[in-house]
């Protein structure tokens, strides 16, 4: 019977591992998987709970007080360069790329043209950065997967989602070059190339995808996207600090 | 959820703020706690607590009622601590500095003097250790050691597979292991 890896070891820590009964009972029997388990065991029971500040009832009472009058004021009028276009050009593009880039985000429902006009120049604005920047922290969490995997965990599904975030992305970008929003057509640029060739590797080698991981890491491209999402993030946020409690 | 909460929270998405204010109140010492634990750090973990429940309003009418409310709340403030951490990665990198001093916790009592400074190198070593996790390493294990959350449902919460999540938590505990293991050696090792 084949002896636990270290990883199957920690999820039967936890009581997640799916060979539970098996393990439990080679346990019994192996010296060897008795020192190693003993050891994490060891290492994972001192992780114990730190004292933490505590938060009475009437903290909520304080994040409401907080919070209260950003939800009460309507949004902060900006100066945008998004729908800086002449309108009858920029709302008639702009209400298209929002309709093409929620359905191909996947929503639910599609906004027709109707609700899209009904919307508010601010309101607008907020939901394309949000879709946006929820576009580039999906992006993101796929590239960080790419970096930190061995070869042999990249697996079909993390190539149908690079395939599918080229298509979202191409959307975006064409976006961004419409606005003149030079910094965020650079970036999903270069993300967009990088995605168009993942989408051709094939999982079968392993030499491809360590040189398409080495040009990630040389690009910074991570970093890059993660610049990029914080501050359209502090673009869609207040201009306002909240006061803290 | 409860029909006291249903109730506030259809009155919330009809627009009544004070429902909504209500629902914030209940909520926000639970959601402080696993802002805390992520962020390691008070006032992170307040600011965090307060963006999750401004982006919580925002998406109200996304809320489909599935869940109860503070575990959807719970969600929006996991994701809004990793998005605290990573600033703070970013700032790091280019060199501003956090003005908000990193709380240490004080070491657990332990009988006996040598306990007390066994316990507290660890406690400190195992601090240090989290602090140089990345966001996704840190909030994975958080909710798994500290949370007991199943790794299914952290894979929901974080919005990515629980393959991801596993390698997550596997690379946290082999970092603990590194810096750890030699200290707790007595605690495994047979005479």
């Amino acid at each position: 019977m084949r002896l636990p890896s270290d990883e199957e070891l920690i999820l039967h820590y936890y009581r997640e591992s799916e060979r539970t009964d098996e393990i439990d009972a080679l346990l019994e029997t192996s010296d060897e998987l008795q020192r190693r388990f003993a050891e994490i065991r060891a290492v994972l029971d001192s992780v114990e709970p730190q004292p933490e500040p505590e938060r009475s009832e009437l903290y909520g009472h304080a994040v409401w007080r907080a919070i209260q009058p950003q939800i009460e004021r309507p949004l902060a009028s900006e100066s945008s360069r998004w729908l800086s276009l002449p309108k009858a050009v920029g709302w008639a593009v702009a209400a298209t790329l929002l309709l093409a880039v929620t359905f191909w985000a996947g929503r639910e429902s599609a906004p027709t043209i109707a609700d899209v006009t009904a919307l508010s120049a601010e309101a607008r604005e907020r939901i394309l950065l949000v879709a946006v920047s929820e576009h580039l922290e999906r992006s993101q969490f796929l590239l960080v997967e790419l970096a930190n995997a061995d070869s042999g965990d990249v697996v079909e599904d993390d190539l149908a989602a690079a395939r599918e975030l080229k298509r979202q992305n191409r959307l975006f970008r064409l976006a961004a070059q419409n606005k003149g929003e030079t910094e965020v057509e650079h970036v999903l640029d270069e993300l967009e190339r990088f995605l168009i060739e993942l989408g051709h590797v094939s999982t079968d080698e392993a030499s491809e995808l360590g040189s398409l991981v080495e040009r990630l890491e040389q690009k910074n491209l991570i970093f890059k996207v993660r610049v990029l999402g914080a501050r359209l993030d502090d673009r869609v946020r207040p201009t306002d600090g909240a006061p803290t409690t | 959820m409860s029909d006291n909460e249903a109730h506030l929270v259809a009155s919330a998405r009809a627009g009544d703020v004070e429902s909504f204010g209500r629902l914030i109140k209940m909520h926000s010492p639970r959601v402080f706690q696993v802002a805390y634990r992520i962020t390691r750090n008070e006032a992170s973990a307040d600011d965090v607590v307060q963006e999750a429940c401004l982006r919580a309003y925002r998406k109200l009418d996304r809320f489909d009622g599935r869940a109860a409310f503070g575990t959807w709340l719970y969600r929006i403030t996991v994701n809004c601590a990793m998005d605290a951490m990573r600033k703070h990665s970013r700032n790091r990198e280019t060199g501003e500095l956090d003005t908000v001093a990193e709380q240490r916790p004080t070491p657990s009592k332990e009988p006996g003097p040598q306990r007390l400074a066994m316990s507290g190198e660890i406690a400190g070593q195992i601090e240090s250790v989290l602090e140089r996790l990345s966001p996704m390493e840190r909030t994975a294990f958080v909710l798994k050691h500290y949370e007991g959350r199943p790794l299914s449902e952290i894979a929901e919460i974080m919005d990515t597979r629980v393959n991801a999540v596993k390698h997550a938590v596997f690379r946290a505990v082999q970092k603990l292991r590194a810096e750890l293991s030699p200290l707790v050696r007595g605690n495994y090792e047979t005479a």
